[in-house]
């Protein structure tokens, strides 16, 4: 089977903060054309928000084409919802598949995104990228 | 011998209901980030080429962070303002991050990141400044984004 589904495994700490996601750490066989993962996205925040699913190779910097269900994400104060990301591989590599928070008003500055490492072919810790 | 083989009877059953319930879990790496201070972009009055947060009158965006584990934390800067007055120029940007844990972070074309090894909760502060390289900001408003990432 290439294309990989993993269940919701990882075992997160309940954190009294925004924005997370569940699992962090996935990992695909090499040579995995296409791998498929469903993941948690939380917000455990006293608002709610609104999420972006973007997926990035290598790097945090320059976005990489993926599918995703749904588009986006609104989740209520205290809430977590599963999505579902579907990556076609370009090869081995540390993909990223990352829940991006959207600000609220132009005035916000700093927005928040936390990302799942999926490794295909190498480890899930595998450190991204520096450079842009 | 009657009482002798019910307490027998007894305790061979008590035996049989005996089980044992297995628990089995997983920490792993992980974080959640929030924003604790949205950041606010002011133009500066002794540089009025320079509109940021770390001029006179700005605040900087500050993320908290929990983490178990040692996940790494990336900060982006715009490569353009995401709403602003016509520009006659291009803003060069230029960013300041520094965290508690891991003090300040270096940027490298527009991006640092760090790797915590020990703690479980930090603070990250942000400074983003806009450089029109000497013409005047026009009137208007103006809004950047950058992205603080945990992976």
């Amino acid at each position: 089977m290439r294309g990989l589904w993993a269940v919701l495994g990882a075992l997160v700490t309940s954190q009294a903060i925004a924005h997370g996601i569940s699992p962090t750490r996935v990992e695909a066989p090499s040579g995995s054309p296409l791998v498929a993962f469903r993941f948690n996205a939380i917000n455990n925040g006293a608002s709610t928000e609104v999420y972006s699913i973007r997926c990035f190779k290598h790097d945090l910097y320059t976005p990489y084409p993926c599918n995703h269900s749904p588009q986006m994400l609104m989740m209520r104060a205290g809430s977590s919802r599963s999505f579902r990301a579907q990556i076609e591989t370009n090869g081995d590599g540390l993909y990223f598949v990352c829940t991006r928070q959207e600000p609220k008003d132009e005035s916000q500055t700093v927005v928040t995104q936390v990302c799942a490492r999926v490794g295909v072919g190498v480890p899930a810790s595998t450190r991204p990228a520096v450079n842009r | 011998m009657k009482k002798l083989l019910a307490l027998l009877s007894f305790i061979s059953f008590t035996a049989a209901a005996q089980t044992n319930l297995n628990f089995s879990g997983t920490v792993s790496t992980s974080c959640s980030l929030s924003v604790s201070q949205p950041g606010s972009l002011v133009i500066s009055n002794t540089q009025p080429n320079i509109l940021g947060t770390s001029v006179a009158g700005g605040t900087p965006g500050v993320v908290g962070v929990s983490f178990i584990g040692t996940p790494t934390i990336t900060v982006t800067l715009p490569n353009s303002f995401s709403s602003s007055p016509t520009l006659s120029f291009t803003p060069n940007f230029n960013g300041l991050a520094s965290t508690s844990l891991l003090g300040s972070l270096t940027f490298s074309a527009g991006a640092a990141n760090g790797t915590y090894s020990t703690g479980n909760s930090d603070t990250v502060t942000v400074n983003l400044n806009a450089d029109s390289g000497g013409a005047a900001f026009p009137l208007g408003s103006y809004s950047a984004v950058v992205t603080v990432s945990c992976s």
